[in-house]
C-alpha cells in the first residue's frame, strides 16, 4: 500500500486539486464601520426584532460591535408606527399584531444619521410537513418537508435553534460546603446540562424549477456519528422563514459571497446591496435587510437511544477522581472542587472521591442545568 | 577550384546538337553493362555511385537518340537524376539534379532539385571536379538577353522526408533581406530582378538552404528542404526573424511545432497553448484557467481556429492541457493587431492552429507515454504522393490514477479526456488541393462533489485550395464545429437533474488572392450559421421531481464581406488597406421580453413578451476598415503602423474568473450590442548582431464591452439582458522582446507592460459597477516578463529553461466582516480592487535524443522536466470564508511544489 502510494505521488508530485494556504486580510481602516441592520417580522409570533451592530475589519479578533443607543420604528403603510424598545446588545424588539396586507418599513436613528428599509410586503407561509431525521453508519441528516398550495413557486430561508444535552464526566452527589460535603436534591443536579446555540449558516432554498411545489427534503442539519451533539438527548427547532424572490436573492448573494468562493469556477465575489439606505447621507454604504411575513415552526427531539451503534463515545475525558479520608477532608476546605460519592464500609463512611468542579459540574461547558421544557 | 569549375561549365553553351548520338540495343542489362558498353562505343563517360543503380536493370532499344530522352526514358520512375555535359559527360545524382551548365536546353528533370553541403560530388566514384552549391544555378524561363525589369518566381517548398508542404518558411534574398514567406500551402512567390539571384530558404528545425536562381523569365522553382536532425533545438521562430522586419503584418506571431516541442513541459507534453502564453502581450488569468487574454482583451474575444472550424473550449483538465494534441499540429499563426480583413469575427486576436498533412511518402508513426498522458499518431499515403492519411488520439489515465489514490476527496474526484484527429489531404493535381479534418475532444470531471460535468468539442472541415496562373489562388473551406456541455446533479436523488448546452456553428468560405505588379489583392466572403440550445434541464432518475425546462433556441446568421490590397509603394514603403463588412441577424422564432422605457431593464420592469420571427430580427452590421504600412529603414529595421476595426456578434458569458466549461455564449440581441474594437498600434524592428529587437505599443477602445450586475446568474435564464450590463472598455500597452535566434544558447526575453480597465455605463444603480468609474479588468496585470532560452550541450543533449514572471491578477476580496442572521459575513471591495500576489514560476527540461543515425527502425527521445522548479505556490485565488463566527482567509494555489515528469517519444 505505502509502495503504491509513494508512486502515486510521484506522478502527481503537488496538489492537482489545489493546495490551500492560510492568506492574511488585506489591510483596511475601518474606523466606525458600517451600520448593519439585520431586521424582521415575524407576523405568526406577532413580533417584531432588529439587530443593529457595526463591520469590524477582517483582521478584528472582537465581536462586532452593537449599535446601543438608537431609535428604531417600524412604520406600516396604513399609517401604524411601532417604536421598538431596546433590549441590549443591539437588539431592538417589539410585540405587535402585524397584518399580513399590510406593508412595512424600518427606520432607525442613530446619533447623526437616519437610515430607512424599503417597504415590504408580508410573506404568506406553509407549514414545515414533516421535519425528519435519518442516521446510518456516517452521520444524521435532519430534512424537512413542506408543500405549497398553487402554482406559484415558494421561497425559502430557514435557520435553526439546536440544543443538546451533555453531562459532565462525573456525577457530583454532594455540595462541598465549607468542607461539609451536603448531599444534593433532585432539583440542584449539576451533572446534566443543555446548550443551546443558533445557526450560522444561511440556508435557502426554492421551488421554482421543480416539477411539484414542494420542499423536498432539503438538508437543514448533518451531524457525524459520534458527535457529543448525540450522545444523549438532542433537540433542533427550525424555522421556515418564507420570502419573497428578491429577499431570497439577497440572502442568495450573502451566502454566495460568504459561504462558496475561490474555486475554478466560482462567480466573482462583490458587495451584496440590501433593501435599507442611508437617507441622511444617501453615499453612505448601508448593510443587512429587512423583511417579514409568517415563519413555520417545527421541532423535533432525538434520542441516543434511537440512533445506532456508535452515536455514543466515551465521556471521561481527561477527568480523573481523587480519594480523600474522612480525616483529611479538612485539608480540601478553600479549594474548589466537586465531591462525587461517598465510600462506606457497611454503614461506616470512610471517605469521598472528588474531582475538579470541570469534571462534574456541566456548567463549566456553558450550558444551563436546568432541563428544558422541550427535552 | 571553384573558378576552374565554373569556366568548363560556363563556356559549353548552346552545343547539344553537336553531341554524339546513340544507337543501342539492350535487353535486361544490369545498368552498369549498359555504361559498359556505351563507353566503349562511344565517347561518353559516366559519373556515378554504383549502389545507386545496383539493382536497376535496363532494356531499350535507341536509335539515333540523344542522350537526354534515353536518360530520361531509364530513369523515369526511379529518384536518380542526371546532368550532362558539352564534353559528353553524364553525372548521375541521388535524388537531385544538378543543372551544370545555364542553357536551359541542357538542363533535365527541371529544377525540381535542391542541393546543399551534403551533395559534394567527391563522393562520386570516378574522376571528380567539385561541385558545391554555389555553382549549382537553377535556370527559371527561356534564356534572353533581357535581364532588365523583376519577374516573380513561384513555388512550393515541401518536407523532403515527408512531403508535406511546409508553412510558414522564410524566403528571401541574403543581399538585401527581402523576402516572403510560404502560405499554407507551402506555395510562396517572391518578385526577383531579371538574372542570377541567391534565395535563401529558412524554416525551424529544417536545413537552411540558399539556391542560385537564373532568372530569365516568370516560372516555379520547388524545393524541397530537410529535416534538420541533429540539431533539432537550434532555432526558435528563427525563420520569423526576417519575415518580422519585412512583412507589412504587426502583432502577427507564428510558431512551428518544433519550437512548441522544445519549451519545458508543464505536464510532459508539449502544449500549444502554453507557448503561446509565453509570448509579450498574451495572458492568463492563472494556472489552469485555459483562456487567453490578448492584449487586454476577454478571453472569449479570441477566435481560436483549428483549420479554419472554430473552437470553443480548448481546453483539457481544467487547463493543464490544451486539446489539440501536438502530434497533429503543424504550427500556429497568433494575430494580436493588424488583422486583415479576411479575419474577424472576434475582438482581440486569431489564434489559427493548422493540423499537419500525413505523409505522403510512407507509413510512420509517432506517439509519446507521460505521467499523466499517452498519444499515438498514424500516418501514411493512401495513394502515394497524392493522398496522405493521418489518424491520432491522446487519452489521459489520470482517473485511474485518482481511483488508486489513499484520499477520499480525490476518491470522490475524477477526471478524464480524449481527443482524436483525422486528416486526409489529396493533391488533386499541382493546382488543386483538398484538405479534409476531422476533430473530437471529450472531457468529463467531478471535484470532490456528486455533480458531473462534461463536455466536448467537435468539427469537421473540408478546405480546397486551388492555383490559377502565377501567383493566384482561391482558398475555399467549409466547416462544421459544435460544442456542448452537460451537468449532471445526482447528490439528491428527489432533485436529481441534467443540463444540457450545445452550440453549433456552420461554416463556409471562399477568398481569392491575386498578385499583379506592385499589387497583392485578396477578397472574399465568409458565411455562418449559428444555432445556439442555451439548455435543457431535465430529471434524472425516476425520484426526482425537477421540471423539465428548456430554453429557446438560439439562431443567428452572421456574413462578411471582405477585400484587401498590399501595395509596395516604394522599394522602402509597403502599405496595406482592407476593408470588411460584416453583417449578423438573429432569425428563426423568438420569444422576448420587453422592458419599461426609462427604466432599469429588469424583471420587475417587464412590460411584455412578444414573440418575433424573421430573417432580419436584429440585424446589426458594420464596416470593418483595416489599415497598415510599413516602412523599411534599413535592411535590417522597419517600423511599423497599424489600425483597424473589429465587430463580434457571438459573446461568452462568464462571471467566474477562469474559462469555465458551463461558460454560455449568446448572440447579440435586441438587449445585447455586438462588441466593437477599435485598435491601433506601432512598431519598431531590428535584426542586428544576431539579435532580433521589437517594440510595439499599442492602444484598444472597446465599445459595447460586456460586463455582469453582481451576482449574475447566467444559467437557465431566458432574460439575460437583466445581467448583464453595458460598458467600455480600454486597453494599452508596451511589448519589447530581445531575440537570440541562433547559436548555442538561443532564446528570446519579453517584458510587457499593459493595463486593461472597463468602465459601465449603466444610468441605474444596478447598471452600474463601481459607481461607472474605470476599474481594472479581471486580466489587467501590468508587469510581465518572460525569459525563455535553450542550451546546446551536444548534438544529443540540450537543456531549456523558462521564467515567466507577472503582476497578480485584480481581485475583489472582502474588507469588513460583520453579522447577519447568526453568522459572520463579508463585505466586499469595489470589483477587482485589490491584487493576488505576484505570479513567478521557473521551469526547466532537458532533452535527450537517440543516436543520429537517418535510417534506423525507430527515432526516440526522452525529455525530462520540472514544472515550477521553485516549488513556489503561486496563487490562482485568494478567498475569505465565513466558517460559523469566523472569518478566514485562503489562498489557492493550482501547483504547490515543483513537478518533474519523465516523458518518452518515439517515430517509427
Amino acid at each position: 500500500m505505502s509502495r503504491r502510494k509513494g508512486l502515486m505521488f510521484l506522478f502527481l508530485a503537488g496538489c492537482l486539486f489545489g493546495c490551500l494556504d492560510p492568506y492574511p486580510a488585506p489591510k483596511y481602516k475601518d474606523e466606525k464601520g458600517y451600520l448593519v441592520i439585520d431586521g424582521i417580522v415575524n407576523v405568526s409570533e406577532a413580533s417584531a426584532r432588529v439587530k443593529l451592530s457595526r463591520t469590524i475589519g477582517l483582521d478584528s479578533e472582537e465581536a462586532n460591535p452593537p449599535v446601543l443607543s438608537a431609535q428604531v420604528t417600524i412604520i406600516g403603510s396604513t399609517g401604524a408606527v411601532i417604536l421598538l424598545s431596546n433590549s441590549g446588545s443591539g437588539i431592538y424588539e417589539a410585540q405587535y399584531p402585524f397584518r399580513m396586507d399590510e406593508r412595512y418599513k424600518v427606520t432607525v436613528r442613530t446619533d447623526d444619521k437616519s437610515y430607512e428599509s424599503e417597504e415590504v410586503g408580508m410573506v404568506a407561509n406553509t407549514p414545515i410537513d414533516s421535519l425528519v431525521y435519518q442516521a446510518d453508519k456516517t452521520s444524521l441528516q435532519v430534512r424537512t418537508y413542506a408543500h405549497k398550495d398553487g402554482s406559484e413557486p415558494g421561497f425559502y430561508r430557514f435557520n435553526y435553534e439546536e440544543t443538546y444535552e451533555y453531562r459532565a464526566s462525573y456525577a457530583s452527589l454532594y455540595q462541598f460546603n465549607n468542607g461539609n460535603p451536603v448531599y444534593r436534591e433532585p432539583g440542584d443536579d449539576i451533572t446534566s446540562c443543555w446548550l443551546s446555540s443558533e445557526s450560522s449558516s444561511i440556508m435557502l432554498t426554492s421551488t421554482e424549477g421543480l416539477g411539484e411545489n414542494v420542499v423536498p427534503g432539503f438538508l437543514i442539519r448533518e451531524i457525524q456519528r459520534g458527535d457529543p451533539l448525540l450522545w444523549f438527548k438532542y433537540s433542533i427547532l427550525v424555522r421556515q422563514i418564507a420570502v419573497d424572490k428578491k429577499t431570497w436573492e439577497y440572502w442568495n448573494n450573502v451566502q454566495t459571497v460568504s459561504q462558496s468562493l475561490g474555486g475554478l469556477f466560482d462567480p466573482i465575489p462583490f458587495a451584496v446591496q440590501g433593501n435599507i439606505t442611508c437617507t441622511s447621507d444617501p453615499s453612505e454604504r448601508v448593510l443587512g435587510y429587512f423583511s417579514g411575513g409568517q415563519v413555520s415552526t417545527s421541532r423535533i427531539v432525538i434520542a441516543n437511544t434511537n440512533l445506532p451503534g456508535g452515536y455514543y463515545l466515551s465521556r471521561f475525558g481527561n477527568c480523573t477522581e481523587e480519594y480523600v479520608e474522612i480525616r483529611d477532608l479538612p485539608t480540601l476546605v478553600g479549594r474548589t472542587i466537586e465531591i462525587t460519592r461517598a465510600e462506606y464500609l457497611g454503614i461506616f463512611l470512610l471517605g469521598y472521591y472528588y474531582t475538579l468542579p470541570s469534571c462534574a459540574d456541566c456548567r463549566y461547558q456553558g450550558g444551563d442545568n436546568i432541563r428544558p421544557p422541550f427535552m | 577550384m571553384k573558378g576552374i569549375v565554373l569556366a568548363v561549365l560556363m563556356g559549353c553553351a548552346g552545343l547539344v546538337a553537336a553531341q554524339e548520338q546513340i544507337t543501342i540495343r539492350v535487353d535486361t542489362v544490369r545498368f552498369p553493362v549498359l555504361v559498359q558498353r556505351l563507353e566503349a562505343e562511344t565517347s561518353w563517360r559516366f559519373f556515378y555511385k554504383e549502389e545507386w543503380v545496383d539493382t536497376l536493370r535496363v532494356s531499350l532499344a535507341a536509335d539515333h537518340l540523344p542522350m537526354e530522352e534515353l536518360l530520361r526514358d531509364i530513369f523515369r520512375n526511379s529518384e536518380i537524376g542526371f546532368t550532362i555535359t558539352r564534353n559528353q559527360e553524364v553525372y548521375l545524382t541521388w535524388r537531385r539534379t544538378i543543372s551544370a551548365a545555364l542553357p536551359a536546353g541542357l538542363i533535365s528533370g527541371a529544377s525540381t532539385g535542391q542541393t546543399d553541403e551534403e551533395s559534394d560530388v567527391s563522393s562520386f566514384d570516378k574522376k571528380v571536379q567539385t561541385v558545391r552549391k554555389e555553382e549549382t544555378v537553377y535556370v527559371i524561363g527561356k534564356r534572353s538577353g533581357n535581364l532588365k525589369g523583376e519577374v516573380d518566381i513561384s513555388g512550393t517548398v515541401t518536407d523532403g522526408r515527408t512531403g508535406e508542404p511546409l508553412v510558414g518558411v522564410a524566403v528571401f534574398l541574403p543581399e538585401n533581406m527581402k523576402g516572403t514567406t510560404t502560405d499554407v500551402l507551402g506555395q510562396f512567390t517572391i518578385r526577383l530582378t531579371r538574372g542570377r539571384r541567391v534565395v535563401a530558404f529558412k524554416s525551424v528545425g529544417m536545413k537552411p538552404l540558399e539556391h542560385t536562381l537564373m532568372v530569365y523569365a516568370p516560372g516555379r522553382h520547388d524545393v524541397e528542404m530537410e529535416e534538420e536532425i541533429t540539431a533539432l533545438k537550434d532555432v526558435v521562430i528563427s525563420a520569423e526573424r526576417e519575415a518580422a522586419v519585412q512583412g507589412v503584418q504587426l502583432g502577427k506571431e507564428r510558431i512551428d511545432i518544433k519550437s512548441i516541442r522544445q519549451m519545458p513541459m508543464a505536464l510532459g507534453e508539449a502544449d500549444i497553448l502554453k507557448t503561446v502564453l509565453t509570448l509579450p502581450g498574451v495572458q492568463t488569468v492563472g494556472e489552469g484557467a485555459g483562456g487567453l487574454n490578448v492584449r487586454g482583451g476577454a478571453s472569449n474575444q479570441n477566435l481560436i481556429l483549428f483549420n479554419g472550424a472554430t473552437i470553443y473550449n480548448p481546453n483539457h483538465l481544467f487547463g493543464f492541457f490544451s486539446t489539440f494534441n501536438p502530434d497533429v499540429v503543424k504550427g500556429i499563426e497568433l494575430y494580436k493587431s493588424g488583422l486583415e480583413a479576411d479575419k474577424g469575427g472576434r475582438l482581440s486576436s486569431v489564434l489559427d492552429v493548422a493540423a499537419r498533412e500525413g505523409n505522403l511518402k510512407k507509413f510512420s508513426a509517432t506517439g509519446g507515454i507521460s505521467p499523466i498522458t499517452g498519444r499515438l499518431a498514424l500516418e501514411g499515403p493512401l495513394v502515394e504522393g497524392r493522398t496522405s492519411l493521418l489518424l491520432a488520439g491522446r487519452s489521459t489515465y489520470s482517473d485511474w490514477i485518482l481511483r488508486r489514490l489513499n484520499n477520499d476527496e480525490f476518491r470522490k474526484s475524477s477526471a478524464s479526456f480524449y481527443d482524436g484527429n483525422i486528416a486526409i489531404g489529396h493533391k488533386i493535381n499541382d493546382n488543386n488541393q483538398l484538405f479534409l479534418t476531422g476533430y473530437t475532444s471529450q472531457d468529463r470531471f467531478k471535484l470532490k462533489s456528486d455533480t458531473v460535468y462534461a463536455y466536448a468539442d467537435r468539427n469537421a472541415a473540408l478546405r480546397w485550395t486551388h492555383r490559377f496562373a502565377g501567383r493566384n489562388f482561391l482558398d475555399a473551406g467549409t466547416s462544421v464545429s459544435r460544442y456542448e456541455f452537460s451537468m449532471t446533479g445526482e447528490d439528491n436523488p428527489q432533485t436529481a437533474f441534467q443540463l444540457r448546452y450545445s452550440i453549433t456553428h456552420a461554416q463556409m468560405r471562399a477568398g481569392v488572392s491575386i498578385a499583379s505588379g506592385k499589387h497583392s489583392l485578396t477578397a472574399g466572403l465568409q458565411s455562418g450559421y449559428y444555432r445556439l440550445e442555451p439548455g435543457d434541464f431535465i430529471p434524472r432518475g425516476d425520484a426526482s421531481v425537477v421540471k423539465p425546462e428548456r430554453q429557446q433556441t438560439e439562431r443567428g446568421m452572421e456574413h462578411a464581406l471582405y477585400a484587401g490590397d498590399q501595395v509596395d509603394l516604394t522599394d522602402r514603403v509597403s502599405l496595406y488597406a482592407g476593408l470588411r463588412y460584416s453583417l449578423f441577424a438573429l432569425t428563426g422564432t423568438r420569444t422576448e421580453f420587453t422592458y419599461t422605457a426609462g427604466q432599469p431593464v429588469e424583471l420587475v420592469n417587464r412590460l411584455d413578451t412578444v414573440i418575433r420571427s424573421g430573417m432580419m430580427m436584429n440585424a446589426y452590421n458594420g464596416l470593418e476598415p483595416r489599415v497598415a504600412v510599413r516602412v523599411l529603414l534599413d535592411a535590417g529595421s522597419s517600423l511599423k503602423f497599424s489600425a483597424g476595426r473589429t465587430r463580434q456578434y457571438l459573446q461568452m458569458l462568464s462571471n467566474t474568473t477562469a474559462i469555465a466549461p458551463t461558460d454560455v455564449w449568446k448572440l447579440s440581441d435586441r438587449y445585447v450590442k455586438p462588441q466593437v474594437a477599435d485598435q491601433i498600434s506601432a512598431g519598431w524592428f531590428v535584426n542586428r548582431a544576431g539579435f532580433e529587437l521589437s517594440a510595439e505599443g499599442y492602444y484598444k477602445f472597446i465599445h459595447n464591452a460586456t460586463d455582469f450586475q453582481n451576482g449574475a446568474r447566467l444559467f437557465r435564464n431566458n432574460h439575460l439582458e437583466t445581467e448583464i450590463i453595458n460598458a467600455r472598455g480600454k486597453a494599452y500597452g508596451i511589448e519589447l522582446m530581445a531575440r537570440k535566434p541562433l547559436g548555442r544558447l538561443n532564446g528570446w526575453v519579453s517584458y510587457t507592460w499593459s493595463r486593461s480597465f472597463l468602465r459601465s455605463v449603466g444610468a441605474f444603480e444596478v447598471e452600474k459597477v463601481n459607481n461607472n468609474r474605470w476599474y481594472r479588468s479581471n486580466f489587467d496585470k501590468p508587469h510581465a516578463v518572460n525569459l525563455i532560452s535553450n542550451y546546446k550541450f551536444n548534438r544529443r543533449v540540450n537543456a531549456s529553461m523558462n521564467l515567466t514572471y507577472s503582476t497578480g491578477r485584480p481581485i475583489t476580496l472582502p474588507l469588513v466582516k460583520y453579522t447577519l442572521d447568526g453568522g459572520g459575513r463579508l463585505e466586499y471591495s469595489g470589483r477587482n480592487a485589490l491584487r493576488i500576489p505576484d505570479y513567478f514560476r521557473m521551469d526547466i527540461s532537458v532533452n535527450l535524443e537517440g543516436n543520429h543515425k537517418v535510417r534506423k527502425l525507430a527515432h526516440q527521445f526522452w525529455t525530462f522536466g520540472v514544472y515550477n522548479l521553485t516549488g513556489r505556490r503561486n496563487a490562482y485565488s485568494v478567498f475569505f470564508q465565513s466558517e460559523g463566527q469566523q472569518v478566514r482567509g485562503y489562498k489557492l494555489s493550482i501547483f504547490g511544489q515543483a513537478i518533474p515528469t519523465l516523458t518518452w517519444n518515439f517515430r517509427i
